[in-house]
């Protein structure tokens, strides 16, 4: 049955059987009334019982008791002469009064349905973690698949699959720094750590450091290269760590050669050709033939695909799920239509913003963000992204320039 | 869904409280018998929806549903069971809703349990409580739903983490004891404005009103015992009391209650002191509403925090000023209509009751002053903070509350009316003499000032004089064997509550002196290995080490305890650090009971010049403390059980019959 109807059923139900309950005593016939001094009279013969108790075991002096019998025998006295007159009034009550309960009960769904249409979401099921978690993989929650990843590797913390599983969709989520982590994990964990790993390893630190490459990194592409001697994938970022340290020569030469090894049907050739011509102007070098090569994506998505591909697939043959989720947006995210490709991209850029209410303190995640939603055109998105990250860094000086020299530069004021 | 049929339960019971509230005052200003019967009906519907929406959201807390806003906000998947039930009251909105769930309740025991009302007063009594818990489920409803959903799509995997103070079992069950007890007092504003309306309060209104106060203050008592428990292991700083402003929010209402209950008793045995008890009945509740304003308003944190985010303070004001104005306004209105009765001279039972009121009325004054004067500096100032600290507190509450202790002894043995000052002195012979004994063998034997001597004989002289009045009373040493017993296990069960309760406010006041006075107090920066000698006591820092709990990170300090070079025990005092709140470390306080108090030790940060820093107090007989509120907490018990408050119901009589309505 659908969520809605159902709500609204149960709903029904609650409410009708609320009207029952306030209408039905309208059907008996009202209680008699006593009249007050009928109670207080009930009330001051207590009174008295309890003194003539007292009396009895001695708790209360004989003077004292005389004056209190006194007193509670004045107090009978008048209750019962009021009791008298009250009689008259009595006499009259009870009588209609039907209309006007009816009319206040008819108040009752109305006040609740006003306020409830206004604050409630109708139908709107709850989301326990638990049965979120084990319908993540049905829903494609890759949140939620991580997470569960996450308790299952909290308990069995040497678990090369899950790790091998999840670094990728750790790098999915944007979550560079658990990704890092992760594939450091899985190197520890494998009997024979293979070139691959090392390399996604590696460019998991790269994205981590925004593109910089680390030593560390180096370290890790020149193991991956020493177990696989000619890895490309190894080669370009060595040659490019050669460029970021000022040495263009090593650079132009490494990238030279791995130009020439690749086959010619290998996407990335395109951009390794731009930048092995800019450096050789840059240098003053006879530009060299052109290589021709099929269209390709930019070099960082296909070698972030290459990276994320080896490890899955390793993954994927044991039947990991949250793997194959991973691999299955990256193709979808290739294959999509613009129009497609814009949906995904701001369902990632909304899971980065749903992350950053989790984990608000990753100060590069809101830089991202913000920058992200002014790209959609998202521009109060934008600065309510700024406003939170404010909030969140309003104890950090630091944190707090950089998001405002953010803001300067892509035009959104705080 | 079912957090969305809580959701819809609450407005559904918001419905339910509109219409508790208009039908009964209506019915019992047009003497409709059968509109004030609806009542009962509407009292019992709206705690069930109220209770159901509480399920709902305990429900949520326990399932970890992060697609609520208020679960997102204060919980956490690794919370253990027990703390993900009470998160559920454990923040704002989840507060707000226990606080009219327990009102709901209090509404409903008066519909059940209140057979021997006048059908009119209890109408009255029942449509008050009806329109506290309109406004409190509009503000609920309005501006602090617990039921705001994430939406869709963005809910979160994990919560932010539950308050980590508040994970601690006394400070669990804290709010809802002391939401009882605020909220208890709501029983007596309803049965004050009732009696303003129908203009009639006597001595049969007071012992209907005695049950219901009395209960309040019994949960209240209880309340702010636990809470000071918890403040005196969990806060670290060796201290049970602050007079802090959240504290002082708490004691307002118990010291206008205490004063309640005793004014009452003038009413029902006396029909003396009418007014004035009307008053402090609404007074009593006031100060709960100011309570709950002061410390869910977030005004106590900064005047300014209050105006940026003024929304829900405003609201909360509002409702204070409705009730708080209407009612004084009624009273004003009305108070002159109440009948005056039975005169007494001033040393009597009454003159003594008389004083205790007004001694606790100017001691509430001077905390008021004392809690709300840094804030109205704050607000006149633009900013601009003082505190008020425990000097003027100890001053000006202390001046007002020795003389009410030195004399609460006598007013037990005072006749009504005409009392024999004399004679009852002579009746507190031993206490006086225990008193001035002790005094002398602590002043003499264990140094200290004068001061704590006194204070140490006062505390004598109550718990002493608590006795004495008691074995007076069941004739010990005075009658044969079988008298005594048959008095002891005949005495009723107010009398018995009475003995009690001031036995445990000598307690109190024996602890309090004793641990202050007596206190030893070392404050060091300790590298492993390192010996303090304290109080007697050897105290050997080990080191430390980190341990995972269920949700949190605990940095143990180890200790191990020597005495007369002797090992006595192991202690540990932890720091922890909680997932999602890592910004509020909490203390776990290391202490080692003996008959001669406690031996305290909480680490504390990493010190400057090396080493943790350590706090080791000894607190000389701090347990009289406990045992002091116990003693009063179960002294509210027997009296609830006493079987003269279930008064008997009103019976027709031979001339009733005579006057069936017409129908």
């Amino acid at each position: 049955m659908d969520a809605n109807v159902m709500f609204w059923l149960l709903a029904g139900v609650m409410m009708a059987v609320v009207l029952a309950l306030l209408l039905l005593p309208l059907l008996r016939r009202p209680g008699r009334a006593l009249a007050r001094a009928e109670y207080d009279l009930a009330v001051y013969r207590d009174q008295l019982r309890e003194l003539e108790q007292e009396v009895e075991q001695g708790l209360i002096g004989k003077e004292e008791a005389e004056r209190a019998r006194n007193a509670i025998a004045r107090r009978i006295l008048a209750a019962d002469k009021a009791r008298q007159q009250a009689q008259a009034q009595v006499d009259g009550a009870g009588r209609g009064g039907v209309l006007a309960a009816i009319g206040a009960t008819l108040l009752v769904p109305v006040a609740a349905l006003a306020f409830y249409l206004n604050t409630g979401e109708p139908g709107r099921p709850d989301m326990p973690l638990q049965q979120r978690l084990a319908n993540a993989a049905q829903n494609n929650d890759l949140a939620a698949l991580v997470k569960r990843a996450e308790q299952r590797l909290a308990t069995n913390p040497d678990d090369l699959r899950g790790w091998l599983a999840l670094a990728p969709a750790y790098e999915q989520l944007g979550r560079m720094d658990k990704a890092v982590e992760a594939w450091r994990k899985a190197i520890e964990l494998s009997e024979k750590p293979d070139a691959d790993l090392y390399n996604s390893y590696a460019e998991a630190l790269v994205r981590a450091s925004q593109g910089r490459i680390p030593d560390q990194a180096v370290r890790a592409f020149r193991k991956a290269l020493d177990l696989a001697p000619g890895n490309p994938m190894s080669r370009y970022y060595l040659a490019m760590a050669d460029l970021q340290a000022g040495r263009r020569e090593q650079a132009y030469d490494a990238l030279k050669k791995l130009l020439d090894d690749l086959p010619q049907d290998v996407p990335a050739r395109r951009t390794i050709a731009q930048q092995v011509q800019q450096l050789a102007m840059m240098l003053g070098k006879a530009p060299g033939s052109l290589p021709s090569g099929p269209v390709a994506m930019a070099a960082q998505a296909s070698s972030s695909s290459s990276a994320s591909s080896a490890p899955a697939s390793e993954a994927g043959a044991a039947g990991g799920p949250s793997a194959d989720a991973v691999r299955e947006r990256m193709r979808a995210m290739q294959n999509a239509s613009p129009q497609e490709r814009m949906a995904m991209i701001r369902n990632m850029v909304e899971s980065l913003d749903a992350r950053l209410q989790e984990d608000p303190d990753d100060l590069g995640g809101w830089l991202r963000l913000i920058r992200a939603r002014k790209v959609l055109g998202e521009d109060d998105k934008a600065r309510a992204a700024l406003k939170r990250a404010n909030e969140v860094f309003a104890n950090d000086e630091e944190a707090r320039r950089k998001l405002e020299v953010l803001a300067a530069q892509i035009g959104i004021a705080p | 869904m079912i957090v969305e049929l809580g959701h819809f339960a609450l407005v559904l019971a918001l419905g339910v409280a509109i219409y508790l509230t208009l039908v009964p005052l209506y019915g019992a200003a047009t003497g409709n018998v059968r509109l004030m019967e609806l009542a009962v009906p509407a009292a019992i519907v709206k705690f069930f929806l109220i209770a159901f929406s509480f399920a709902a959201l305990t429900v949520a807390y326990i399932n970890s549903d992060f697609s609520v806003l208020n679960v997102w906000q204060n919980s956490h998947s690794a919370k253990p069971f027990i703390y993900k039930i009470t998160g559920t009251w454990a923040n704002h909105e989840g507060s707000m809703l226990l606080w009219v769930l327990v009102l709901a309740s209090f509404t409903l025991a008066i519909a059940l349990f209140s057979g021997n009302l006048p059908q009119s007063l209890k109408a009255r009594v029942l449509g008050v409580q009806g329109s506290i818990s309109t406004a409190f489920l509009v503000y609920l409803v309005t501006v602090s739903s617990p039921f705001v959903r994430i939406p869709e799509g963005r809910v979160p995997l994990e919560g932010q983490g539950m308050n980590p103070l508040l994970q601690d079992p006394a400070l669990a069950m804290h709010p809802p004891m002391l939401y009882a007890g605020y909220v208890g007092f709501s029983v007596a504003f309803a049965f004050a404005i009732a009696a303003l309306m129908e203009g009639k309060v006597d001595s049969a209104w007071a012992r209907w009103v005695r049950p219901w106060t009395l209960a309040a203050w019994t949960f209240l008592t209880a309340g702010i015992a636990l809470g000071s428990w918890w403040a005196y292991y969990e806060l670290g700083w060796g201290g049970w009391w602050f007079w802090d402003p959240v504290e002082n929010a708490s004691f307002m209402p118990w010291l206008a209650g205490t004063a309640l209950l005793h004014s009452a008793i003038v009413v029902e045995k006396r029909n003396s002191l009418k007014t004035w008890t009307v008053l402090l009945a609404i007074i009593a509740f006031s100060f709960s509403l100011i309570g709950t304003f002061l410390v869910r308003s977030g005004v106590l944190s900064s005047v300014h925090a209050f105006a940026v985010d003024p929304e829900r303070g405003v609201f909360i004001l509002g409702i204070l000023a409705f009730f708080i104005g209407g009612a004084l306004f009624l009273y004003a209105a009305r108070a002159h209509t109440l009948k005056l009765e039975g005169g007494f001279e001033p040393v009597s039972r009454e003159g003594a009751l008389v004083l205790n009121n007004v001694l606790l009325s100017a001691a509430l004054a001077a905390v008021f002053i004392g809690t709300l004067f840094p804030l109205a500096y704050e607000a006149v100032t633009g900013g601009e903070k003082i505190t008020v600290g425990a000097p003027y507190f100890n001053l000006t509450f202390g001046t007002l509350i020795i003389p009410l202790l030195v004399i609460l002894p006598f007013g037990p043995l005072l006749a009504w009316k005409r009392g024999n000052l004399k004679g009852t002195f002579r009746k507190l012979r031993t206490a006086a003499a225990l008193a001035a004994f002790s005094a002398l063998v602590t002043a003499l034997l264990f140094g200290g000032s004068i001061m704590a001597a006194l204070g140490v004989a006062l505390g004598v002289w109550l718990v002493a004089g608590a006795l004495e009045e008691w074995a007076h009373r069941v004739m010990l040493f005075k009658a044969p064997f079988k008298v005594v017993r048959n008095r002891i296990f005949s005495m009723p069960g107010h009398m018995w509550a009475m003995t009690l309760a001031h036995a445990g406010v000598g307690f109190i006041v024996l602890g309090a002196i004793i641990s202050t006075a007596w206190k030893s107090e070392e404050i060091r920066a300790l590298k492993p290995g390192d010996r303090v000698p304290i109080a007697g006591y050897e105290v050997v820092f080990k080191g430390e080490r980190e341990v995972p709990g269920p949700n949190y990170l605990a940095l143990q300090g180890m200790f191990e305890i020597f005495k007369d070079g002797r090992k006595v025990t192991d202690a540990i005092s932890e720091k922890r650090t909680f997932l999602g709140r890592r910004n509020m470390p909490t203390t776990e306080v290391a202490l080692v009971y003996s008959w001669k108090g406690d031996l305290y030790i909480a680490i504390g940060d990493q010190s400057a010049l090396g080493g943790r820093t350590v706090r080791m107090y000894f607190e000389p007989f701090i347990y009289l403390l406990w045992i002091g509120a116990l003693l009063m907490v179960f002294g509210g018990i027997t009296g609830l059980l006493d079987r003269r408050f279930r008064v008997g119901v009103a019976e027709r009589t031979e001339s009733r019959l005579a006057a069936q309505p017409a129908e």
